[in-house]
């Protein structure tokens, strides 16, 4: 079993990147070069959100940077793109024991829909705190939107 | 005050701005606009109609 997905994410700002993965509760480790997930590519899972659609997956569990949530034993893999942009790729296989895929993927998202948000969010801080703007990070306690809020 | 409030839900984005005139809008989100992706709809405000105001001198 191994169903590896990569998100549609291009991290082109690693400290924003890392913001997003604090907000969630997760760490990013720089230069972590593997990432932990089911450890062997079955080819058992036909989807559009299948890694393998896109990728090698002889690349599957190795990565530049990684990413760990406490509790989770899935990790999420940072795997470098030609064009040096970044793509997390993890395995959302598994709610048992140490195959805990779909644990990760509550945290993160399907597809890493939730650090998507993050990631936007953390761009959109730094890049308008450059500009002059005061920023601060809010979440929408009604629709569980997380909202970037700038003025100045 | 100028404000930009950018709202993140499923993967989307959605900028929504306030107190700017004319192009200062534009001029201000462009980057965000690139950095966070494609732009798939755009409602301009009616503060971007409104007449901009400069320090500059007319001399006649």
């Amino acid at each position: 079993m191994s169903h590896v997905a990569d998100c549609n994410i291009e991290v082109r700002d690693l400290n924003a990147f890392e913001q997003a993965v604090k907000a969630l509760g997760g760490e990013l480790i720089r230069g972590q070069q593997t990432f932990r997930w089911y450890g062997r590519f079955l080819n058992d899972w036909q989807s559009d959100r299948a890694a393998v659609n896109r990728r090698d997956p002889a690349t599957f569990g190795k990565c530049e940077h990684a990413v760990k949530f406490p509790g989770i034993n899935y990790e999420v893999g940072l795997q470098r793109n030609a064009d040096g942009s970044f793509t997390p790729v993890y395995d959302n296989y598994g709610g048992y024991g140490s195959h805990d895929g779909q644990k990760l993927e509550r945290i993160i998202g399907v597809g890493g829909a939730k650090l998507k948000d993050e990631y936007g969010c953390a761009v959109t801080m730094r890049m308008m705190a450059r500009k002059g703007f005061r920023v601060a990070r809010q979440v929408d306690a009604k629709t569980g939107e997380v909202l970037a809020v700038c003025r100045r | 005050m100028e404000e930009v409030i950018v709202r993140f839900k499923d993967g989307q984005a959605q900028i929504t701005t306030k107190g700017f005139a004319g192009k200062a809008c534009a001029l201000a989100t462009a980057d965000l606009e690139k950095a966070l992706g494609k732009k798939t709809a755009d409602r301009p405000t009616e503060e971007m109609h409104k007449p901009v105001t400069t320090n500059a001198q007319v001399k006649s």
